[in-house]
């Protein structure tokens, strides 16, 4: 059917004017893939997906809520009151609020998950390295996007959570104390920090879709990696259509059924997806007892904390950002997948376990046995970054069939 | 996957080091108070026997300021006439919210805060319902004599509550037990269901997606077997120095 | 030979089927999905809820004109003197419809009488009815007296009093009835409204 549309005298006009339909033929038809791309590499598609829902919730979102920190009395607030409005009042706003909380940690869940494979099959190489960054910028992005979010229900973890974030600018030598009355727009949070906040939130989403793009536009250009991270020949390629259309689909239906039963069965995660603290008003007279950033977060949060110095978390949570940057320039090995790759297998798995125990300790509040347990996992993390260039000498010698690396 | 012995004893020293690392986290926290477990139930006439413990008693202090008499009407799992609603609302006007006669000055006079509204109060507290429970049926005498009775409970954070035991529960009456936990229950549920008023038809239409969801996803699951039925297998696979290859390596890195 | 050939024919079919269908589940699944937001778009419960307005219509002095707003819209109350009412009558070549009959928006259930179709009130002496100009959505300006003495030539020469749409010139009665030549093209709404005591009424 895709074929008679594509081969209609309309389609035929229009691309000739346009080029549009060559591009989808190109892009989403005949496009090049390795044969054996397994299920991790369906998240990407998944992103998308999420990233696609995000938008239209949050518009939907956006024509019910009011950016506005003005008390209606007891504490509330016209942001506060909006929300519950969305949620008690607005035809089915209920579930397109939870689409969108439950969304945002989907989101982040299929990131990491990306990025894990990423990493493992060593696709951030040369000649991925634009994709690789393209790749984390939208990462950052999405922290931004869901730093910025937070703060619309203006509960009592927005508020905190905004004003501990914003206290960080305040760290910086010599400009801080400038820079956090410029990002917060007055002395404390307050309502000038909720409207510049939302509409700091709804730009996110068009940056996001313009670093998206990109993103694709890299991949396509460079191609898939695959597990075996070997340039693979040409009879191992196959059209994109109808194989990783169909493949893809089935991992995204895999994926939502999964998303759909948080959303309809345990939309506040068991406070994971929305905090119960959150359900509070922001009350600027009571730190709650325990901030910690949403789970998606907390790793991040967690090396911010590691020191025992304000700058000096700021310093190293800077430098472990600038290391993922950096990553296709630190790996130096010749080969890319940890397939084989026996040590740097064994050293991603640490990565990633330091990352989830950083995560852990990050959610939970401070104790010294966390401390220690996090700064451990600290340690792992940066030394996995410092190691890497060297690795690659105490592998054992590896003979890659049909292909150049 | 193609390694060697030697090389598989890494992956499992790594996994190993992995789990030694969490383990311990696992077992911090274990020092919360555990609260009461309390069947929640969301029949009709639990939410109205809980709305009426609500509008008697809790009322008195607490408000809801994102629930209005109409809505008590309208939502369907509690559905009140409007005989009933008009009772409760008095003078107040059908849309008005369920707003307590203690003013927020009074409260302050009275117990040095202002009684927390308790639209969406059960999602703003861990336990939901059961803290909700917990809390009324957790008055108790203070064992070191230093909280007076009335303001020590066993659930709340620090044991100094400001609310005063709502349903008389400290030196009740043995026979009067199972009513005051009926009350504590139907007031937690009725608490429960206002701070999510949505969430039976979510759970309903939940059911629909949910199905739907499943019988897509095992269409695209035997469509995506049937298309890739086309394409041959054999990949090209590295080869570690001095090892020969095994068929079953072929096999093993092949998912499709 | 043959034998594939049909092995592969039913493959095909097969899987002509899977794709149709997995289309189709797919369809009614986008469908399902445009309701709960096509649903958000129309008015909030809480909206509907506030759909209805009280107003003491004893506080409009004799002649006056007031001005209230009823689900966002604005409608006016007149209390007409009984010169004004007479004023109602005689002219109902120069009107659309003047039995307000056109649409169901501009009668009521209880315009049971000629009487009551051209005062188009349930007490003659307040006419409650939309302010909204049947036109194009403008306000119109409230010209009472009859004749062009305190309008000038704003107003035609036989002008019975009522009210002028500024925007496009429209015309209405006392009554709030189209004046033939308006651009207008049916008389003020009237909106669903009683007495729920003896000078309240409810709107709504």
């Amino acid at each position: 059917m895709i074929k008679e549309i594509l081969d209609s005298p309309i389609a035929t006009w229009v691309d000739e004017r346009t080029h549009a339909i060559r591009y989808v033929r190109y892009h989403l038809l005949d496009y090049p893939t390795p044969k054996n791309l397994n299920y991790w590499y369906a998240f990407g598609s998944i992103a998308i997906v999420i990233l696609a829902i995000q938008i239209l919730t949050g518009l939907f979102l956006a024509m019910s809520y009011k950016p506005s920190a003005l008390l209606t009395g007891g504490g509330f607030t016209e942001a506060f009151d909006s929300i519950e409005r969305i949620m008690r009042s607005v035809n089915y706003g209920w579930l397109i609020r939870y689409l969108h909380a439950v969304g945002a940690s989907a989101f982040f869940f299929v990131i990491y998950l990306h990025m894990a494979r990423s990493i493992y099959y060593g696709s951030y190489k040369k000649p991925r390295e634009f994709l690789w960054i393209m790749g984390v910028a939208i990462f950052f992005l999405m922290q931004a996007a869901v730093f910025f979010g937070y703060l619309l229900p203006w509960g009592q973890m927005s508020f905190w959570g905004a004003t501990v974030i914003t206290n960080i600018f305040g760290a910086t030598p010599i400009i801080g104390h400038w820079l956090q009355e410029f990002v917060r727009g007055g002395f404390s949070v307050g309502d000038p920090t909720l409207n510049r906040f939302y509409v700091f939130h709804f730009l996110a989403p068009l940056m996001l879709v313009v670093a998206v793009l990109w993103h694709i536009m890299a991949l396509h250009v460079t191609h898939s990696n695959n597990p075996t991270g070997v340039t693979l020949k040409k009879k191992h390629i196959i059209p994109f259509h109808p194989y990783y259309t169909v493949k893809d689909l089935f991992g995204i239906a895999l994926f939502f059924t999964l998303f759909f039963y948080f959303v309809f069965y345990n939309p506040t995660g068991y406070g994971f997806i929305l905090e119960p603290d959150n359900f509070n008003p922001a009350n600027p007279l009571k730190t709650p007892p325990d901030i910690s950033p949403l789970w998606y977060l907390t790793p991040w949060y967690e090396i911010l904390r590691l020191l025992p110095s304000k700058l000096g978390g700021i310093a190293i949570l800077n430098i472990a950002f600038i290391l993922l940057f950096l990553l296709p320039w630190l790996d130096r090995s010749p080969v890319r997948s940890a397939r084989y790759r026996p040590r740097f297998k064994m050293m991603v798995l640490l990565l990633f376990s330091s990352i989830l125990v950083l995560g852990y300790c990050g959610h939970h509040g401070v104790s010294p046995m966390l401390t220690w347990i996090g700064r451990g996992a600290g340690i792992i993390y940066f030394c996995f970054f410092l190691v890497l260039p060297f690795v690659h000498k105490f592998e054992p010698t590896v003979t890659l069939p049909d292909g150049e690396a | 996957m193609f390694i060697t012995p030697k090389q598989q004893l890494y992956s499992k020293y790594a996994l190993a080091a992995a789990l030694i690392f969490i383990w311990p986290t696992m077992q911090v926290h274990a020092d919360e108070i555990a609260l009461k477990p309390v069947k929640i139930t969301m029949d009709r006439n639990t939410l109205q026997k809980g709305l009426a413990v609500y509008t008697d008693i809790c009322m008195g202090c607490h408000s809801m300021r994102y629930v209005s008499y109409r809505d008590l009407m309208e939502y369907p799992e509690l559905h009140i006439s409007r005989t009933k609603a008009d009772a409760l609302r008095g003078e107040n006007a059908l849309t008005a919210p369920l707003k307590s006669p203690l003013s927020e000055e009074d409260a302050k006079v009275s117990y040095g805060i202002v009684p927390p509204d308790m639209s969406v109060l059960a999602k703003a507290r861990v336990g939901g319902g059961a803290y909700i429970y917990s809390i009324i049926t957790g008055f108790a005498h203070d064992p070191s004599g230093r909280i007076p009775d009335g303001n020590y409970n066993l659930y709340f954070p620090g044991h100094r509550i400001a609310m005063n035991d709502p349903l008389g529960w400290l030196d009740h009456d043995p026979g009067d037990e199972k009513a005051l936990l009926e009350q504590a229950r139907d007031v937690a549920s009725f608490l429960t269901f206002i701070s999510d008023p949505h969430q039976i038809e979510r759970h309903n239409i939940g059911k629909y997606v949910m199905g739907f969801m499943v019988i897509i996803t095992i269409l695209l699951w035997l469509l995506n077997r049937e298309v890739w039925r086309d394409v041959k297998h054999g990949l090209p696979d590295a080869q570690f120095q001095g090892r020969e290859r095994r068929d079953s390596d072929i096999d093993n890195d092949q998912r499709e | 030979m043959s034998k594939q050939d049909d092995s592969n024919a039913c493959r095909s079919c097969r899987r002509e089927f899977l794709y149709a269908a997995a289309t189709g589940v797919g369809a009614v699944g986008a469908a399902a999905t445009a309701i709960p937001f096509v649903r958000a778009m129309q008015p909030a419960a809480d909206t509907l809820a506030a759909s209805t307005t009280e107003f003491d219509v004893a506080t409009v002095e004799p002649g006056m004109i007031k001005a209230i707003i009823w689900r966002g819209q604005p409608i006016f109350i007149v209390h007409r003197t009984p010169a004004m009412l007479k004023e109602i009558n005689g002219h109902d070549a120069m009107l659309k419809d003047p039995e307000s009959r056109a649409i169901p928006e501009v009668e009521s259930a209880w315009m049971t009488s000629d009487t009551l179709r051209s005062t188009r009130a349930i007490r003659p002496e307040y006419l409650v009815i939309s302010a909204v100009c049947t036109h194009l959505g403008c306000i119109p300006t409230f010209k009472p007296t009859p004749g062009r003495k305190d309008w000038g030539d704003a107003v035609p020469v036989d002008w019975p009093g009522g009210w002028l749409c500024a925007c496009h010139g429209s015309l209405y009665d006392l009554s709030g009835r189209v004046i033939k030549g308006s651009p207008a093209p049916f008389n003020l709404h009237m909106p669903p409204y009683k007495y729920i005591h003896d000078t309240t009424v409810l709107i709504g």
